[in-house]
């Protein structure tokens, strides 16, 4: 009895050891040829140099005591990665970034808010082109994401984008001599001042260039705040469409903004969370890869996909009267958003 | 006669069904423990022998997951032929069958602590190469997590050793608060949970200490094993003054 016991364990062993080793070399398998997520080429790039400067430490420290070796998954070839190229002369370093703001000022020279009624003698000429700005030909374009942009190149990438797509609306009331578009591309641009405060607060608390900032944001704040700031929004342009469709529109596209950046805002704060229970700190980084894969990258595009309806909305109000104006189609801007080098190693920014 | 003591209780326990499904666990979740680092070889790449030393290291794994399946296998070893007078008088004296039972403890916690090592290694040995020296990729995050770099001055397989006879003796020190939960309360199961949750305690008082070098890990295990002797002492105080009253017990 007691043998057949003993046999019957020795059975059940070997199937489990057999079972758990064909499934893991079948994992290794499909890992070798599995591409680079954006999120682990992120992480790896920032991560890779922390590693080195680690290393170099302990070797200093040690001398010919410590003796350490390169290893690689078993049966991976040299890896062709689509990581993004870090530029050798400019070590990722962990600093807060200037921040990039966009301007919320209004303009100086005008303080009046009342309307003026008046005949516009001229006829109001609008033009401008959307799209063909980014080059067809994408083969010789390196790979880059935002996160390991230096501080000039997210400022150049920024300008780029606010020129032909998001604008600066203090530029075009500024140069609007005809009250009646004035008085509405300065509503416009007060309106979108709130949705433009909102971006700066999220970006104040993160620093793009130091991927787990992103992990360790005050998201329960930011969500607090920016609730507040939609709801003082609300509150104030409630009657927007009296002054026309497009306002009315803007008003509810704003709204649908915010939700959905309030949304994300839940969405990060939990994954947050989550990250900072891990105990292990080599899993954290397994951990931060996957949440940037799963939540960050998509709760960021999903609420750059609805600012587009109002950012174009404003659009057509700060360029009515304009002539010239060359713009980004939504695919352009999502483009960049992926792969700044579009714009930067173009020659475009 | 004390042999034959010891023999009838080393061989009475062998809870088939129990060893089967701690085996099939075990290999589950060196599985998914070798996924995890795998999937993180994009970044960062470690050799076998390190991966294994992290599992072997990892609270989550020793404390909430082998060790719960440790004392599901053991716990049953003092309640075997039912506590009776006549395995005592086949010992010869009580000491002598408490002796056969703590050697029962000791063969068991070993053959588990060594099918979990060896599973761990082969799943391990399948998706990493070998290497007997420390890989930059470890010796860089470890450092960069806060471990001292003087932790790396011993080679792989030594820190391993160490590493392992204090998760062994970690085990064999559960396993004598469950024999000495055991004689105090009569109950498998007053004994399985007072052991799991003094276990989790000490497992969880253990990640406090952030040196995992050989010398850190060898004087964990000195610790652990004077503690082990001592809860052998309080166990042998129990067993003098307990009544056996040839009662089967559950």
């Amino acid at each position: 009895m007691k043998t057949i016991k003993i046999i019957a364990i020795l059975i059940v062993g070997t199937i489990s050891v057999l079972l758990a080793s064909h499934f893991t070399e079948k994992y290794v398998a499909e890992a070798a040829v599995k591409d680079k997520t954006l999120a682990e080429a992120i992480v790896q790039g920032q991560l890779q140099a922390e590693i080195e400067k680690a290393e170099e430490q302990a070797k200093e420290q040690l001398g010919d005591k410590l003796a350490v070796t390169d290893v690689e998954l078993k049966g991976q070839e040299t890896a062709v990665t689509t990581a993004p190229s870090v530029p050798e002369t400019e070590p990722i370093v962990l600093t807060t970034i200037p921040t990039v703001t966009f301007p919320t000022e209004p303009p100086e020279t005008e303080s009046e808010t009342a309307a003026v009624t008046e005949e516009i003698p001229e006829e109001i000429i609008t033009d401008f082109t959307r799209g063909g700005l980014l080059p067809t030909d994408r083969s010789g374009v390196p790979i880059k994401t935002m996160f390991t942009l230096s501080a000039d190149e997210q400022q150049r990438v920024t300008k780029f984008l606010i020129d032909h797509y998001f604008l600066n609306g203090n530029v075009y009331i500024k140069q609007e001599t005809r009250p009646e578009l004035k008085e509405k591309k300065q509503l416009a641009n007060d309106m979108e001042s709130s949705v433009i405060k909102s971006l700066n607060m999220v970006l104040d608390s993160v620093n793009m260039s130091d991927i787990t900032s992103l992990m360790t944001a005050d998201y329960g704040k930011l969500r607090d705040d920016i609730t507040a700031i939609r709801d003082d929004f609300k509150k104030k342009y409630k009657s927007a469409d009296k002054y026309g469709e497009e306002f009315g529109a803007m008003y509810e596209d704003s709204l649908s903004y915010f939700n959905r950046l309030i949304e994300a805002l839940g969405k990060l704060d939990e994954a947050a969370d989550e990250y900072a229970k891990t105990t292990n700190p080599i899993l954290a980084v397994g951990l931060l890869a996957s949440t940037l894969d799963d939540v960050v990258i998509p709760e960021i595009m999903a609420v750059l996909e609805q600012s587009f309806d109002l950012v174009e909305t404003s659009q057509e109000i700060f360029l009515e009267g304009t002539q010239g104006t060359k713009l980004l189609t939504r695919e352009e801007v999502k483009d960049i958003i992926i792969n700044p080098a579009l714009v930067l190693d173009t020659g475009l920014a | 006669m004390k042999l034959r003591g010891l023999r009838f209780s080393l061989s009475e326990h062998i809870p088939a069904a129990r060893w089967c499904l701690a085996l099939a666990v075990i290999a589950f979740v060196a599985v998914v423990s070798v996924y995890k680092y795998v999937d993180m070889a994009g970044m960062v790449t470690f050799s076998a022998m390190e991966v294994l030393f992290l599992i072997l290291t990892d609270p989550m794994n020793i404390v909430f997951i082998y060790l719960p399946l440790y004392l599901f296998v053991v716990c049953g070893i003092m309640f075997d032929s039912g506590f009776g007078g006549i395995e005592i008088l086949r010992c010869g004296s009580r000491t002598n069958w408490l002796a056969g039972k703590l050697v029962t403890y000791l063969v068991n916690s070993t053959v588990f602590f060594g099918v979990m090592f060896v599973i761990n290694l082969i799943i391990c040995s399948r998706a990493f190469n070998f290497s007997n020296v420390w890989s930059g990729d470890f010796v860089g995050f470890r450092v960069m997590s806060g471990q001292p770099a003087t932790d790396f001055t011993t080679a792989p397989v030594p820190t391993i050793i160490a590493a392992s006879a204090a998760v062994l003796l970690f085990y064999v020190l559960c396993g004598t608060v469950n024999m000495l939960v055991s004689l105090a309360t009569n109950r498998e199961s007053a004994a399985l949970f007072v052991s799991l949750f003094a276990g989790i305690a000490l497992g969880l008082g253990n990640m406090l200490v952030l040196s995992n070098s050989a010398g850190s890990q060898l004087l964990r295990s000195l610790v652990l094993a004077a503690a082990s002797a001592a809860m052998y002492v309080f166990c042998i105080a129990a067993v003098r003054k307990k009544d056996f009253g040839g009662k089967k017990l559950y």
